[in-house]
């Protein structure tokens, strides 16, 4: 949220410059930025476990097995079995699908919702402005687990109600940044040009202001990523998360906690597989905030 | 025992049968003794009595020489929150620390759960149908020096049922509907009901939460007011030291307390702790570091925590079973409930899931005084499973969903269950839920379909948890309404003679396991405690409350 | 100045309403009855009516018998007295358990605030200074470490090392408080702290980080090192004065994550604060002390947020004048 303040120039001079040249100098900067290239790559990797989980699990993640509980790591089981026997390392395959899809739910949610109360709040101003960012900072003092301990609560348990309620707590970030976007640009000199020909209120906030906001809410989402695998880990650790018998690594941690002695692979591959993915999501978004901030590209 | 008009027991019967307890020159005390080792009088149970050097329910260990003191940590899930007022009813943590503080007339055995044991009252008879006569010990004082007698024990009788629960509206415990409280003299006291009570020697049990019995102090009560839950005084072996709410709970010995065994005071510990340790992994950790001196353990724990310095105490057996819903959805169906029933392999679950820590529910826990011991409960049979489906209409299965509290065993067994019955055609959909959440979804409003979790007492109540589940009430809306039950239930409660009642009751069981199916079972599960082996006597109360009885906790020398 | 103040405490104001509303619109959503559930289930069968009657009274007692807007209303007029209600579970007075428990919540978010400004401050201005070096991408590495691990899951790992295989800490559990017994509280403190830190540690790095970039890129800085000053004055002395301002901000940032990250950090490491009086109160059902509890917390948020954009105000005059 500080983020807001220190980059109201960078706002102006994202808007002037414009964005056609964006994609092949990111490519360029990826030699320059190898922490943002390595995230690019987990990403991508888990991505790709996600989609092929079917083709690349040894096992059915489901299959449970009697006799074979608590398994160490084996030829068979790389990983290991948990407690009802299934595979581990299928598992932690097909729980790759839970938190990209959830992460990219939850953060599409927040984005969705906050991007816009950002985008009416900065431009019109005024009550409308005053109103909304006081819900807005109500959402943000109301502790975000207990939101989303309420909402799991009331909607019962499951990937749906996880999703959102993960996506309520996380929008005032957009709407915050959005909303300082659009205050900078506002009295540019090209807006004011296009009052003048008569364009109206909603016609320029979507043509004009809207496209040149999208760099910093890129750079929220990618953190936003990283904060949606573990919040739901989080949830799934209080035994709320996503129902079972579904695959998280969430899930999987929760499991693994009371085995950590004795079957440490049990605990710590899922753990490892988040930090990684939550380590990428971050590198990226660094990568992408140094990468669009025009003012630092002069000073190497 | 003679049972032909007149129902009695009598306590103190077994007492001169007894050779080794011709101490009885401490008269109320050697009763107690007496009391310990076995009661009612039906038969000669001198196998069962209880030594002092013997470690119950525990992996058999030689016996070893004890020292007195020492100081014992114990954990509880969640903070120990609730009161310490035994008249004010609140389930949850209260119990164990409750029996600590307080005695009632009578408590169960834990080792055997047809027994009964003295605690205030030394004996009791039931002349008629609606009186219960309590001759009550003599000498013992409470936590602040005033007597224990019948006058006070008829205040802490009205100062229950005349406040109920949260010590507003009206008392609807077990002992409801007494009319009179009669104190002939100071150590006896007399209760007529309105109606006749068939063996409602349970009402009187004191077992840390309601119950006619839980003595309090009358001074204390009455000038700590409504203050009184956080500083109780009752009889008990342990008095409250501290609390720090929220975290843990300190008590000491009580050097008056009345009761021995063969001689030996009890308690011996100086002081007992409960801490709050939500989370299962860190109690393992804290037993083997020994921070904490016992604690529950999750079933998968057990090998991991066996040790030379550690042993695991079997508690329970806790029946877990399927409550479905009667009144409305798939379940309404007794061919459907029985195909569940049929389609679980109950061996399986123990095996896997709780790590041989459970064993296939065959209906009432054999340990219980009213288990049929020819019962065997359901088998394992896809095929029954499939005849009975395709009966109701569903050769292809069916679907139901089953609310579970979100964490531990239980979910685990769901899971794993839903993956037996798969190939069946049946889908289970799990719905992890808190306890509030699903009283209220399906007791309530009977919506859903079944949720998982433990039966409601087994012990002495007489119908053996039947009326709990066999027919609707306010809070189980969704119980089957079957009119056959009702009956078999209503002909137990009006059956006075106990050895006309047991075939009865036998005959109940069948018929609301079998034919009724008022609830699908799965496993019995034993609560695993792990001990650290410095201390010995650890043994668990009752099968339905799953606390230690630690009057008889100690040190080993 | 002084309008500013003034402006940004009414503006506080709506957003306590609009929390109070929200926890009040959650709670009433909630399903389970709290009074129900906690009457054992085996009287339940004996006489219906009384039962029925007593559930009723208890109700009533709570007053939650009375239609929403009603009970909100009440339960606001008496919280601006300070009055939160009595707990169904545990029959104390919200505010009590609340002032029990609160300090230890709060030691707990200063002692990783601590932790994470000792970490973040240093290792932000090397990976600034150094820019896209070994020291840059270690010094990111480092403290993206702990916020890529779920708290829970960094506590866990941090009781095995310290407790277990090293045993120099106590195990969780029986908690002492900093103030009854520093040496024991901090011992058991201490490792809750740093598992909490994690969230805050990343986001100040990169804050102060981001800062020193901006400012070392400014034209004063290249005065001083064009006037011939070694390198680690103009850092320390110029540089990072300036870069100060936004760990003032990370204050702010911190008071709301510490009321969410305690949550599953004291159930963890069995923390008798706030925290995880709000996970039982949930799952109990328990509406008073779920109210007072998002009722306080948010409100020790916004003030510390408000006091936040004060002192921002004061030392950026710019802010003041129109800006977010």
């Amino acid at each position: 949220m500080t983020g807001v303040r220190v980059s109201s120039e960078l706002v102006r001079a994202v808007g002037q410059s414009g964005f056609k040249g964006t994609p092949r100098r990111l490519l360029r900067e990826a030699r320059r930025y190898p922490l943002g290239a390595f995230g690019f790559t987990v990403i991508g990797l888990v991505v790709l476990m996600a989609l092929l989980a079917q083709l690349l699990a040894p096992y059915a993640p489901l299959k449970v097995a009697t006799g074979l509980s608590l398994d160490g790591p084996s030829a068979q089981h790389l990983l290991g079995t948990d407690q009802l026997g299934r595979d581990l390392l299928s598992r932690l395959i097909y729980g790759a699908r839970v938190s990209i899809y959830v992460g990219f739910i939850a953060v599409g949610v927040g984005a969705s919702i906050g991007v816009p109360i950002g985008l009416i709040s900065g431009f019109y101003g005024g009550f409308v402005d005053g109103i909304l960012m006081r819900i807005v900072d109500a959402i943000i003092a109301f502790p975000a687990l207990v939101l989303a301990l309420g909402m799991v609560a009331t909607f019962g348990g499951g990937i749906e109600v996880v999703m959102i309620a993960i996506g309520v707590a996380i929008m005032p970030q957009y709407a915050r940044i959005v909303r300082a976007q659009v205050l900078g640009v506002k009295n540019a000199d090209y807006i004011l040009a296009a009052r003048t020909v008569g364009a109206g209120g909603a016609r320029i906030l979507v043509r004009h202001i809207a496209p040149n906001v999208w760099a910093p809410v890129l750079v929220v989402a990618t953190l936003g990523l990283a904060n949606a695998v573990v919040a739901e880990a989080s949830l799934s650790f209080l035994g709320i998360g996503v129902k079972p018998p579904q695959p998280t690594w969430g899930n999987m941690l929760l499991d693994g906690f009371g085995q950590m002695q004795r079957r440490p692979a049990m605990a710590i591959a899922p753990g490892v597989a988040i930090f990684l993915l939550v380590l990428a999501f971050n590198f990226v978004g660094d990568t992408l905030r140094d990468a669009l901030d025009p003012r630092l590209r002069g000073s190497r | 025992m003679n049972s032909s008009n007149r129902y009695r027991q009598a306590a103190g019967r077994g007492l001169t049968r007894r050779g080794l307890l011709s101490r009885s020159a401490l008269a109320g005390v050697g009763v107690a003794g007496a009391a310990l080792v076995g009661c009612g009088g039906d038969d000669d149970s001198s196998s069962n009595k209880v030594d002092i050097n013997d470690q119950p329910t525990a992996t058999p260990r030689p016996a070893v020489a004890f020292k007195r003191g020492g100081k014992h940590v114990s954990v509880w899930e969640t903070e120990p929150s609730g009161t310490l007022d035994p008249h004010m009813v609140k389930p949850g943590f209260v119990a164990p620390p409750a029996i600590g503080v307080f005695n009632g007339f009578i408590r169960q055995d834990f080792e055997d759960l047809g027994k009964i044991i003295g605690e205030l009252a030394s004996s009791w008879e039931q002349p008629d149908p609606t009186t219960f006569v309590f001759k009550l010990r003599s000498g013992v004082k409470f936590h602040d020096g005033t007597d224990y007698n019948a006058e006070i024990a008829k205040w802490n009788a009205e100062r229950i049922t005349s406040s109920g629960y949260f010590m507003e509206g009206k008392y609807t415990g077990s002992a409801a509907g007494i009319i009179k409280i009669e104190t002939p003299d100071l150590l006896t006291i007399k209760f007529t009901f309105d109606k006749p009570k068939v063996d409602s020697i349970e009402a009187f049990y004191f077992s840390g939460g309601s119950g006619l019995s839980g003595a309090v102090s009358r001074k204390a009560a009455e000038a700590a007011g409504k203050d009184f839950w956080k500083n109780p005084v009752g009889t008990g072996p342990y008095k409250l030291k501290s609390w720090d709410f929220g975290s843990k709970i300190l008590f000491e010995r009580n050097p008056d307390y009345y009761e021995q065994i063969k001689g030996e005071k009890l308690p011996f510990v100086d002081e007992w702790e409960f801490i709050a340790l939500p989370d299962p992994a860190v109690r393992v950790i804290n037993v083997k570091s020994g921070k904490v001196s016992s604690t529950k353990i999750e079933p998968d724990q057990v090998a991991d925590v066996e040790s030379s310095s550690i042993y695991v105490v079997k508690g329970g057996p806790e029946p877990l079973q399927i409550y479905p819903n009667h009144q409305s959805g798939i379940f309404k169906d007794a061919r459907i409930r029985r195909a569940l029933a049929y389609a679980i392999d109950r061996e399986a679950v123990a095996k896997t899931v709780f790590f041989g820590q459970a064993q296939p529910n065959a209906g009432i826990p054999k340990r219980s005084k009213w288990a049929d011991p020819s019962y065997t409960g359901f088998p394992y049979d896809p095929k029954r499973a499939k005849d009975e489906m395709t009966a109701a209409g569903f050769p292809n299965g069916f679907e139901f969903e089953v609310m579970v509290l979100p964490t531990g065993a239980r979910t685990k067994a769901v899971e794993f269950m839903q993956a037996q019955v798969a190939p069946l055609g049946i889908k289970i959909k799990i719905l992890p839920m808190e306890s509030s959440a699903y009283v209220d979804r399906l007791f309530l409003r009977v919506e859903g379909d079944s949720f998982f979790a433990l039966t409601g007492t087994l012990g002495l109540n007489e119908t053996g948890g039947f009326e709990a589940n066999a027919a609707p009430t306010p809070a189980r809306k969704q119980n089957p309404n079957d009119p056959k039950m009702i009956a078999m239930i209503d002909k137990i409660k009006s059956t006075f003679d106990a050895n006309a009642r047991k075939p009865l009751i036998w005959e109940a069981q069948k018929y609301y396991f079998n034919e009724l199916v008022a609830l699908v079972p799965v496993v019995d599960s034993f609560r695993p405690h792990a001990v650290r082996a410095e201390w010995q006597g650890f043994a668990m109360v009752a099968p339905d409350t799953f606390y230690p009885d630690f009057r008889q906790v100690r040190l080993k020398a | 100045m002084l309008v500013y103040i003034v402006r940004r405490l009414l503006q506080a104001l709506p957003v306590l309403f609009f929390v109070s509303v929200a926890v009040f619109s959650m709670v009433q959503l909630l399903p389970g009855d709290p009074v129900r559930s906690l009457i054992p289930v085996g009287d339940q069968t004996v006489d219906p009516a009384a039962y029925e009657e007593a559930v009723q009274r208890v109700r009533h007692q709570y007053g939650l018998d009375q239609p929403p807007p009603v009970q909100y209303l009440r339960w606001l007029g008496r919280a601006s007295r300070g009055d939160l209600g009595t707990s169904i579970a545990t029959r104390q007075q919200v505010s009590d358990m609340i002032r029990h428990r609160l300090p230890v919540t709060i030691t707990l978010g200063l002692m990783s605030a601590l932790i994470s400004v000792c970490i973040a401050i240093p290792a932000g201005v090397i990976a600034a200074v150094n820019r896209n070096s070994w020291q840059d991408v270690s010094a990111t590495v480092f403290s993206l470490t702990t916020v890529a691990m779920p708290g829970f899951w960094l506590g866990m790992l941090l009781i095995l090392v310290f407790v277990v295989w090293l045993g120099w800490l106590p195990g969780p559990g029986s908690y002492v408080r900093m103030w009854d017994d520093p040496v024991e509280g901090f011992k058991l403190s201490i490792l809750p702290a740093v598992a909490l830190s994690g969230f805050s540690t990343a986001a100040l790095m990169r804050l102060t980080r981001s800062s020193m970039l901006e400012v070392l890129a400014q034209d004063f800085v290249r005065t001083a090192r064009a006037k011939g000053l070694a390198e680690h004055t103009v850092v320390l002395r110029h540089a990072l004065r300036n870069a100060a301002l936004p760990v003032i901000t990370f204050m702010g940032l911190q008071a709301i994550f510490v009321f969410s990250g305690s949550v599953i950090i004291e159930r963890l490491f069995a923390i008798p604060g706030v925290g995880s009086m709000a996970i039982d109160a949930i799952f109990t059902r328990d509406f008073p002390v779920i109210q007072g509890f998002v009722l306080v917390t948010a409100t020790v948020v916004v003030v510390i947020n408000v006091a936040v954009d004060i002192i921002y105000g004061i030392a950026n005059p710019l802010i003041r004048v129109g800006r977010s």
